[in-house]
């Protein structure tokens, strides 16, 4: 079943591979840029410290690095910007645990270690041509926004893209800036919202939950695929919408967000059923999340 | 085939077609424990310490307690420690410099290791070598010579015969030792490795075509018998990862994880720093899926919320999962987990219980006590 959930094969140079490695060594990236998002959560810019690492750096959309706090741990974050941006990748957190406060309290300049590219990739390759559908709820719009601006700098490759933006309150929205941005364009259509009772009096998007409000924009499934990220009670609802929508579940995509520790398969901690989320993850369709025991 | 196949394939493939066959007179197994050492070797052997026996690095053969049946833990630490440094690091003015970790793996002997503790070692090798490489095992794997002797002597724990082994499996062995007369151990030498080592010491002599393992070891497999059966275990798992029996069999577990401490193919570990003054390591440290520190996320949502599930995990992964993805069970039988559970959870009886739940009967009496 591993093998059938991988959506497509990884070949051994695609994921920087190499034996001799010791595989729990991190890379150095520097912090170029931070952005504060909310009031809990910020986003960087890191570049590799050592400038031919960035140059021969590649990685898909969808996949994720653990990233180290020297001499406090190690975090697993999605690589939320696109595999299209060679000079830089980005990574979004929310301060909560003891890894991510740390991380929270660095500045600009400062060195962090990086592991990575690990994991399977949205598949792009399906989507192209289609009309999608992306989904996302609070601090799960980075995982979304890498595909987002993916489909957006290969714009011919897309047909319609919609997208729906969820968070409890109008302070809880990340990438505020890149949503303006997307919704002056007039080649995606962006719908924000807020849960009731987190609007303020100038705020101009939808009040409602996700799901209600997905059920409102009626987007059509044919010739579609969604893309869907949340916690999981916002999951748990919008998945019905979009099966009353006509979405078949092998074109409903999401990416599980199981604790990790190593990322290449071998500490045991996200092995859900027969799958490893680390090395046949992160990214599954509904279709094979439903085979899954449910202890994600 | 794919790589990792590939891989585990060229590891059995050093075995040897057909064991050579030679003898070791007992009183010669200090000599060639001596010799190990002269040789260069690090030898790891059980030792006892009061009523504690555990494999040990030793400096002389007379430290070496070969009496009973396993030792408390497995010599898994050899190749895979408690806690082991991965890498360090040094902070210097505005920058961090990286420290790899060398020589690590030196040329190593395990000896008095018990057959199911060697058969543990192929079936790790799988994990470790499967797609990314953890050369933290694998070097070491590489370089241990592993020398066993054959149990002539089981207690009720033992269920190494019920997981398609026996207490005179040669796997995962170089050499195996079985004694098959008061003056005589039989040395089936099965690997190059082993061979090579046979030929240093020079202590080991051609073994006459009469002698009988089977014979030996008639006693104990006869004691042992077949205390479940393996092949109505999976297809249960299959299909009753939801079942009340889970909730039955695990109503005793306070979650010490002493299982998978004590298990020599339990591997789940942890990645924790380590920060001093000016620098720090990144440490690889066993952990166990028997905790609920072991999946929680930073939001406080846990996928196994409760003891029901982190246990059914840890039988699931052994019988199911493991052999799906890997194609081996991950458990030899020791009988480690039954024999050191504080709360007598017993996994025989469970093993049992599923057997039984498997032919449509109810277990004949509770699972959860002896």
């Amino acid at each position: 079943m591993a093998e059938q959930m991988k959506l497509e094969e990884a070949t051994l140079s695609d994921t920087g591979k190499d034996d001799l490695d010791n595989i729990y060594l991190p890379h150095l990236m520097v912090i170029q840029e931070i952005a504060q998002e909310t009031p809990d959560v910020k986003s960087m810019k890191l570049v590799f410290k050592d400038e031919e690492m960035q140059k021969n750096f590649s990685f898909r959309t969808g996949q994720f690095g653990e990233f180290t706090v020297f001499g406090v741990g190690e975090s697993t974050f999605n690589i939320c910007s696109s595999q299209t941006w060679r000079d830089h990748i980005e990574c979004c957190f929310r301060k909560v645990g003891r890894v991510t406060k740390a991380l929270w309290e660095m500045n600009e300049g400062d060195i962090i270690g990086f592991r990575g590219p690990y994991g399977n990739w949205y598949p792009v390759e399906r989507m192209e041509g289609k009309n999608i559908l992306f989904i996302a709820g609070g601090i799960a719009l980075p995982p979304v926004r890498c595909m987002i601006w993916h489909a957006l700098d290969l714009r011919d490759k897309f047909k319609d893209i919609a997208i729906l933006y969820g968070a409890r309150s109008v302070a809880d929205l990340v990438f505020k800036r890149e949503l303006e941005e997307w919704e002056k364009r007039d080649d995606v259509t962006v719908v924000t919202t807020v849960d009731p009772g987190g609007e303020t009096p100038d705020w101009k998007g939808k009040i409602g939950f996700v799901p209600t409000v997905l059920k409102e924009m009626s987007p059509r499934s044919d010739n579609a695929i969604a893309l869907v990220c949340g916690p999981p009670v916002m999951i748990k609802f919008t998945l019905p919408v979009l099966y009353g929508l006509g979405f078949a579940k092998e074109d409903i995509i999401t990416s599980l967000e199981n604790r990790m520790k190593c990322g290449v398969g071998k500490c045991g901690r996200c092995n859900v059923g027969n799958v490893y989320v680390c090395k046949d993850g992160p990214i599954f369709t509904a279709a094979q999340v439903e085979l899954l025991p449910e202890e994600y | 085939m794919s790589d990792e196949e590939a891989k585990v394939t060229v590891q059995e493939a050093e075995k040897k077609s057909q064991p050579v066959l030679k003898t070791l007179r007992p009183e010669n197994l200090s000599v060639l424990i001596q010799k190990g050492l002269d040789l260069g070797y690090k030898v790891f052997a059980p030792v006892k310490d009061g009523e504690l026996v555990t494999f040990e690095q030793i400096s002389g053969p007379g430290e070496v307690f070969l009496e009973g049946i396993t030792t408390r833990m497995s010599p898994k630490s050899v190749f895979f420690p408690r806690t082991e440094k991965v890498f360090s690091y040094r902070i210097a003015k505005e920058d961090i410099a990286l420290g790899d970790q060398k020589d690590f793996a030196p040329p190593t002997i395990i000896l008095g290791c018990r057959p199911c503790d060697a058969a543990s070692l192929p079936i790790m090798d799988r994990l470790f070598r499967w797609d990314y490489q953890d050369r933290f095992w694998n070097e070491r794997r590489e370089a241990t010579l592993i020398v066993s002797i054959s149990c002539l002597e089981c207690d009720e724990a033992c269920f190494c015969t019920s997981v398609g082994l026996a207490p005179d499996s040669t796997e995962g062995s170089d050499i195996l030792l079985t004694l098959v007369s008061r003056d005589q151990y039989l040395a089936e030498i099965m690997t190059d490795k082993g061979a090579d080592f046979v030929e240093k010491t020079g202590l080991f002599d051609q073994a006459g075509a009469d002698l009988d393992k089977a014979a030996a070891t008639k006693a104990v497999r006869g004691k042992l018998g077949q205390r479940f059966d393996l092949d109505k275990i999976k297809p249960w798992l299959d299909e009753n990862y939801e079942h009340d029996f889970w909730k039955e069999v695990t109503r005793m577990c306070i979650g010490c994880g002493i299982c998978t401490y004590v298990c020599p193919t339990c591997h789940c570990f942890d990645l924790v720093d380590e920060a001093h003054y000016d620098g720090g390591a990144k440490n690889k440290n066993w952990d166990a899926c028997q905790f609920a520190q072991f999946t929680v996320h930073a939001s406080g949502h846990n996928p196994r919320p409760d003891q029901v599930s982190r246990h059914r995990q840890r039988i699931m992964h052994k019988y199911k999962y493991y052999p799906d993805n890997l194609g081996a069970t991950l458990c030899t039988g020791c009988g480690r987990c039954v024999r050191h559970c504080p709360m007598e959870v017993n996994l025989i009886r469970i093993l049992n219980g599923i057997c039984e739940l498997s032919a449509g009967e109810l277990p004949a009496e509770a699972p959860e006590s002896k």
